[in-house]
């Protein structure tokens, strides 16, 4: 890059920096989409779906946030006013070249996204084969689940390892919000509307439960636990512990 | 107009002229202006409580009075600084802008200031019978259960609500009727269509928050039946009829902001705007798509997939005029004389920071990681970019920029630059770390936490300490610049824009002759040279 008291014409072709500076933000965010994880440890089916989604979208988001971030600071570092410099930059208005590429890349990227989103919002909604039912009622400030087929009531949430699980989601009085963050899944508990939600367990363990929807004075202390069991374990719990 | 007619006066001949009825329309930008400030700073000290509730995962507060806290620091921020600042600045600037004398209704904009003034007040004495508790969202039924303070909260926004609505018509009305002889559409500074969209989003959104708010009222003094399921109302409609404005509400703060960037931008590279047209197209794009977004908010209700999906691309879709607008205004940096001044510094944070609102809002678009997390400290985070990193940052700049033009001096350009690094770091250390905390499974609004976050969460603590200390500098840099600056030129910044055509302050009726306009506001830059002229 020349260094002269002058900037030059936006058009000037920038060489071999570019080209470095392209393959700097691509493998950025290929490093980052690959191996950088943000999430909790994930217990569910959904979360490996919906992590893949998000590294996806991490990946991108870092790629974009380096390249704009990248020319923001180069500019400032070329352009700014030398000392005794007391002149005008270029007359430039625009390059309608330039802001269609600006338009129609990122109009491209967010439909290609959406699309990838939606195919996991029809998967994640699609209803199991022989699922376990259970009631999951909230109410200022507690969980408690039951297991209607079974008739056993429990404050924490048990479930068995890779079986599919709905639950269908009531509130007694305002509106909370059931939270896994090891499964990656939320729904709201409405008052008389029932919700429902799917998820399939995929590794043993205890997980907190959060409600997510500001209920009123308890809402940080309304937390219960899943607890993921082999299927043996559970069905022991189910039909002789019970709760 | 006579300027002694006891409380309603026109134009400032002292100070006393400020606490009037006044119908100048840079007395009531004033007016606005500080008084907005100071709601910032009561605001900005409540954040301050809710941080130091959280250096500790058991809970310190009362959960009552936490509640209250966070609902009071969103509303104060939200309804009585964010928007009417904006309000604030489009008073003083449009007609200095346009080449008018005043606003388009002068009695009707000074009636919207003490509107705003006496909504403020009714949202904050809620204090004092049992404060709003359910946050600036208000979800029903558990708006319904909460003490007194929320009905007042209501009676407060609708108010408001109805100040911004007159704003908005003014505004509407000023800059399509009083516009000096030259100044053609295309040739509007871009703060000025950035409020035209604004006020169009205000005209028709608005009203439907109002009447949310009503009925909210009348639910519960009157027991009416809108929204509790239990007598058979639906709390779903509470959320739609409050997103349908306030989902717009946030392009209603960003929009103005952005177009502050875009007059400051131009000044200090000494370039013209990159892409005039499409600047303004794209703040016309966004007030019409933002009015197709607002379901995003409710992804978790047990929403159709089909809906959640169809949701989702318009909401996604927002972020490609929103990228036109930053990558033009690096255009406009690219091949200028940058002047790293303080007003230029908060553009540049304002874009540096925007972009990162921008792309976290991408992934919150998508259903599927917002079933993760939504209603998490992620969405804190996010918002906070947006809002903080993109309209307060665009705010502090904008008081940075025509403090010369509003007070007739000059302000301290050391104290700038400290209350603009202590913003970024302070900035950064604060909602960075909430996306991390978000996607661990920490939810929103909550008093205690686990254990495991609280060194992230003392981290954020001391981000916000640094932010609070950053305002220090900049109040101390206003108020002592005000009473003791150097004299300002009447363009200190060789801007092209009219209001930089009179001087500072300028007089009542703002040009000694009326002004005829020949040239676009940023017609920046040194002629080409031939040989740079074929190249381009």
């Amino acid at each position: 890059m020349s260094e002269t008291h002058q900037p030059q014409g936006i058009h000037r072709s920038a060489g071999p920096g570019a080209a470095l500076f392209t393959l700097l933000v691509l493998g950025a965010g290929i490093l980052v989409g690959r191996y950088v994880n943000l999430m909790p440890p994930a217990a569910s089916l959904e979360a490996a779906m919906i992590d893949r989604l998000f590294s996806i979208m991490l990946g991108i988001a870092f790629a974009i946030f380096v390249l704009v971030e990248g020319v923001l600071l180069y500019a400032v570092l070329r352009f700014r006013r030398r000392k005794g410099h007391g002149g005008e930059g270029l007359p430039i208005h625009g390059s309608n070249r330039l802001e269609l590429a600006w338009t129609f890349i990122p109009a491209l990227l967010v439909f290609w996204l959406s699309a990838v989103s939606a195919q996991v919002i029809f998967r994640l909604d699609a209803m199991p084969q022989d699922p376990l039912r259970v009631r999951v009622v909230a109410r200022q400030f507690s969980w408690q689940f039951e297991y209607p087929e079974h008739g056993v009531t429990s404050p924490d949430l048990n479930v068995p390892v890779g079986q599919p699980v709905v639950l269908e989601l009531i509130s007694m009085d305002v509106i909370h919000s059931f939270w896994v963050p090891a499964f990656r899944l939320k729904e709201d508990a409405l008052p008389m509307r029932e919700t429902r939600l799917n998820f399939t367990a995929s590794a043993v363990g205890e997980y907190p439960v959060v409600c997510a929807e500001l209920c009123g004075v308890g809402h940080a202390q309304m937390r219960a636990r899943v607890v993921v069991m082999n299927p043996d374990a559970f069905y022991i719990w189910l039909t002789e512990d019970n709760g | 107009m006579s300027t002694h007619r006891g409380f309603v006066r026109h134009g400032a001949h002292g100070w006393s002229d400020y606490f009037t009825f006044n119908t100048d329309h840079k007395v009531i930008g004033v007016q606005y202006l500080v008084s907005t400030l100071l709601f910032f700073l009561y605001a900005g000290l409540l954040a301050l409580v809710i941080r130091f509730e959280l250096l500790d995962p058991a809970p310190t507060l009362n959960a009552n009075a936490y509640n209250a806290a966070f609902t009071l620091h969103g509303s104060v921020m939200i309804f009585l600084f964010v928007i009417p600042v904006m309000a604030g600045f489009a008073n003083y600037l449009i007609p200095l802008m346009i080449g008018a004398d005043d606003m388009a209704f002068p009695r009707l904009n000074a009636l919207s200031f003490w509107l705003l003034m006496l909504g403020g007040l009714i949202i904050v004495s809620g204090n004092f019978l049992g404060p709003a508790n359910t946050g600036w969202t208000a979800y029903a039924p558990l708006s319904l259960q909460a003490p007194d303070g929320q009905t007042l909260w209501a009676i407060g926004v609708i108010i408001i609500g109805t100040s911004s609505t007159m704003g908005a018509i003014n505004f509407l009305v000023t800059i399509g009727t009083l516009r000096a002889p030259g100044l053609t559409l295309l040739r509007l500074p871009l703060f000025c269509w950035g409020m035209i969209s604004t006020s169009l989003m205000v005209v028709l959104a608005t009203p439907v928050l109002t009447t949310a708010m009503a009925l909210l009222v009348l639910e519960r003094v009157a027991e009416m039946t809108f929204f509790a399921a239990a007598r058979g109302g639906d709390p779903l409609s509470w959320q739609n009829l409050f997103w349908f404005y306030s989902h717009p509400a946030v392009y209603i703060m960003i929009l103005p902001a952005m177009g502050l960037i875009s007059e400051i931008l131009p000044v200090f590279s000494r370039k013209p705007i990159f892409g005039y047209r499409a600047i303004a197209a794209s703040s016309m794009a966004i007030a019409v798509l933002g009015f197709l977004v607002w379901a995003h908010h409710m992804f978790t209700t047990g929403m159709d997939p089909s809906v959640q999906a169809a949701f989702m691309v318009t909401s996604m879709i927002i972020a490609v005029p929103t990228g036109v607008k930053i990558f033009n205004w690096i255009g406009t940096m690219w091949g200028g004389v940058l002047d790293l001044r303080t007003p230029m510094l908060f553009a540049i944070g304002f874009i540096g920071m925007f972009v990162i609102g921008g792309l976290s809002g991408i992934t919150l678009g998508s259903v599927p990681v917002d079933t993760h997390v939504h209603d998490s400290y992620y969405v804190v985070g996010h918002l906070h970019y947006v809002l903080f990193g993109g309209s307060v940052l665009a705010i502090f700049g904008a008081f940075y920029f025509w403090f010369p033009k509003i007070t007739g001096k000059m302000y301290d350009e050391r104290l700038g630059k400290l209350h603009f690094w202590l913003t970024i770091v302070g900035f950064t250390l604060t909602f960075f770390p909430m996306h991390w905390l978000g996607l661990q499974g920490m939810p929103r609004r909550v008093v205690a936490y686990a254990e495991e976050f609280q060194r992230t969460n003392q981290l954020i603590s001391l981000g916000a300490f640094i932010l609070a200390l950053g305002v220090l500098p900049f109040l101390y840099n206003m108020v002592v610049s005000w009473m003791r600056g150097a004299q300002a030129s009447s363009n200190p910044w060789s801007a092209l824009t009219l209001e930089w055509q009179t001087s500072s302050p300028p007089p009542i009726g703002n040009f000694d002759t009326p002004p005829i306009v020949t040239h676009g506001p940023y017609d920046y830059g040194r002629p080409l040279l031939p040989r740079e002229a074929a190249a381009d």
